[in-house]
């Protein structure tokens, strides 16, 4: 199955979406099936329920219960590989 | 990926006499330049300090240290990207909390509706930002034509 990843920040449309198609294409370019989806903050709750990692470009302050991802690192391509690789590791058991 | 919109940057959106000692004061000096010629509404100002405050964008790329500030699109009128180079760096906070505070040179403002290509626009910002080279050349830029035109013709390489 698939594995769904969130991506939030404020709007939803701007930064998560750019990182969200970013990851989209670095994991389809390593081989990894997952639903990369953009949301904004205040849906956050209620999408994170159904998802297996989240990718964040806002301060995380709570613990979802599943794995969460530098953001930062996939918008500005630095420190990219070594983020890619931490969740391809975390979701390619699902 | 379809091409970023070049359309939106602007030799009149380029500005290089903001001066401010902060981020808010940046964005009172910005909205006093983009209210008259109608891309934002009045509730811009407060939505966008309020924004920053929560969800700061403070990015320190190969390059330079920059700020993407940007707001929902219920408080912009019409699509716009407007460039800030700042007689004096203005601090902002680091994007998600992962650095330190960053003396921002170079402050792009995403005026984003929800039809734009500002996706597109980002991640190609994102690339160019990547390259010291290009960034050198923009930070070098003195006048709108010349900014616009070192952002532009790099985008799509």
């Amino acid at each position: 199955m698939a594995a769904k990843i969130i991506v939030a920040c404020g709007s939803g449309i701007a930064t998560s979406q750019t990182v969200a198609n970013k990851v989209s294409k670095l994991l389809k370019d390593r081989g990894v099936d997952a639903d990369v989806e953009a949301v904004d903050i205040h849906s956050l709750k209620h999408y994170i329920k159904s998802a297996d990692a989240y990718i964040s470009v806002v301060k995380v302050t709570e613990d979802y219960g599943i794995p969460v991802f530098n953001g930062v690192a996939f918008l500005t391509g630095m420190g990219q590989d070594e983020e890619l690789d931490k969740l391809i590791e975390a979701i390619k058991d699902l | 990926m379809p091409s970023p919109d070049a359309s939106l940057f602007k030799p009149e959106l380029v500005f290089f006499d903001l001066e401010a000692d902060d981020a808010p004061g940046l964005f009172d000096a910005l909205y006093e330049r983009l209210s008259p010629m109608g891309y934002v509404k009045g509730s811009w100002p407060e939505a966008i300090k309020e924004r920053e405050a929560n969800y700061p964008t403070g990015l320190l790329m190969p390059g330079a240290p920059i700020a993407i500030p940007h707001v929902d699109p219920e408080h912009i009128e019409r699509p716009y990207i407007a460039v800030v180079k700042p007689p004096h760096p203005v601090t902002f906070e680091f994007m998600a909390g992962m650095g330190d505070p960053v003396a921002a040179e170079l402050v792009i403002n995403l005026g984003i509706t929800r039809e734009g290509g500002q996706v597109q626009v980002l991640q190609a910002l994102m690339d160019l930002f990547g390259d010291a080279e290009a960034v050198a050349d923009i930070m070098a830029q003195t006048t709108g034509e010349g900014m616009v035109s070192a952002i532009v013709s790099r985008f799509g390489e």
